[in-house]
């Protein structure tokens, strides 16, 4: 797992993110989610769309300005983190490309609050897969899905570039 | 949050600071006095999300500018990449050694750049040899502080100006280096199908000025 605080938020307390391998029960997190299972408290969020823990450091940045500004768009902070991380502005899309599908395997997940040590037994418990070192969700990501929902264009292939397109574009999202 | 002033102008302050694991530099517009505090917001507001816009859109379309963070209307703060550089008015300042060919190649690079940027109808605004920085890691020429952009439609005279202003510093600050923009000229009008009329255009007002 790792922890840090926000440099715009000081006083909001820690992120925490994890990722999470080999996930088997995806479909019924899901479920559970949809039905606004107060114990799944946490952006779950498929592996594939995130090419490096920056871009959920940006989104999760964005999701904690929009609550501390009273500007949520969605039910809560950690819903704000998943829709945040979508260059659409469209709710409904923005939690199917970047949150769990039933048949997602590889899963980041964000808690904005609380303690490393709280989550990780927390999350032990209701995730049926492994956790690994989050470094190595670098090689989790599905670049032609990226570059698709992103619109990035494919002349850019250097992860370094993309990242900073993908970022960017997760910046401007909200500004009218 | 530990932030460093590293430049004050006079639209906004322009610091580096730690951001989210990387270093950034947090560019806070000043809030104006003068001018009705609603006014003020929205114009304000109106400048960031420019400004984000358009580095946002050269990232997507090739031209290198620093990467947009964060936008915080509420701080009036834009937060970007900290790019590691030269600006090309410290390359050709006073007692730099610049050869033929590194000039050649920094003309190319400035014309393409410029050129890319005004086909997207992109106007930078504030083109000066300060605002022009070549990146210590690849030699990429960056584009940077587009506090005055804006994009345009059709306006081959917003495009002339933008080369005008660059002449205007080449002629100021760098009258041994007018070889330079004039080579970047010519890549400019080669690069870009409007461009020979656009060069066309600012000879015009160069000779006017």
């Amino acid at each position: 797992m790792y922890s840090s605080s926000l440099e715009p938020f000081p006083s909001h307390g820690l992120v925490h993110i994890s990722l999470y391998r080999n996930v088997k029960n995806a479909k019924e997190l899901r479920k559970r989610l949809l039905s606004r299972d107060l114990e799944l408290s946490y952006a779950f969020i498929d592996a594939k769309v995130i090419l490096d823990k920056f871009q959920v450091l940006v989104a999760s940045n964005i999701a904690i300005y929009n609550e501390t500004h009273h500007k949520l768009r969605t039910h809560n902070v950690h819903s704000e983190i998943v829709y945040s991380l979508s260059p659409s502005t469209n709710i409904r899309e923005s939690l199917k490309n970047h949150g769990l599908s039933d048949d997602t395997t590889d899963v980041v997940i964000v808690k904005v609050g609380e303690s490393a040590e709280t989550i990780q037994t927390h999350l032990t418990k209701i995730i049926k897969g492994e956790e690994r070192d989050v470094e190595e969700m670098t090689g989790c990501v599905d670049l032609a899905r990226v570059k698709k929902y992103y619109k990035i264009a494919d002349s850019i292939s250097d992860r370094e570039e993309l990242l900073k397109a993908v970022v960017g574009s997760i910046a401007i999202k909200n500004l009218s | 949050m530990s932030k460093n002033l590293v430049k004050q102008g006079a639209e906004a302050r322009i610091y580096t600071t730690s951001f989210l694991t990387r270093t950034a530099i947090a560019k806070e517009r000043f809030k104006k006095a003068y001018r009705h505090p609603t006014l003020d917001k929205k114009l304000t507001d109106r400048r960031l999300v420019q400004e984000a816009r358009c580095l946002v859109k050269c990232r997507s379309i090739g031209i290198d500018a620093p990467a947009v963070y964060f936008v915080d209307l509420e701080n009036r703060t834009i937060y970007m990449e900290y790019i590691e550089g030269k600006t090309v008015n410290d390359l050709l300042a006073d007692g730099s050694k610049i050869t033929a060919e590194e000039s050649d190649e920094l003309a190319r690079k400035i014309g393409e750049a410029l050129a890319k940027m005004h086909a997207a109808e992109m106007i930078h605004g504030d083109l000066t040899t300060s605002n022009l920085l070549i990146r210590d890691a690849n030699n990429s020429l960056a584009i940077i502080d587009f506090g005055l952009s804006f994009i345009t439609t059709c306006s081959i005279e917003d495009k002339a100006v933008d080369l005008y202003v660059l002449e205007r510093t080449f002629l100021s600050t760098h009258p041994h280096a007018h070889h330079l923009f004039l080579t970047m000229l010519k890549v400019y009008g080669e690069s870009y199908d409007s461009g020979n009329s656009i060069t066309g255009k600012e000879k015009k007002y160069g000779w006017l000025g």
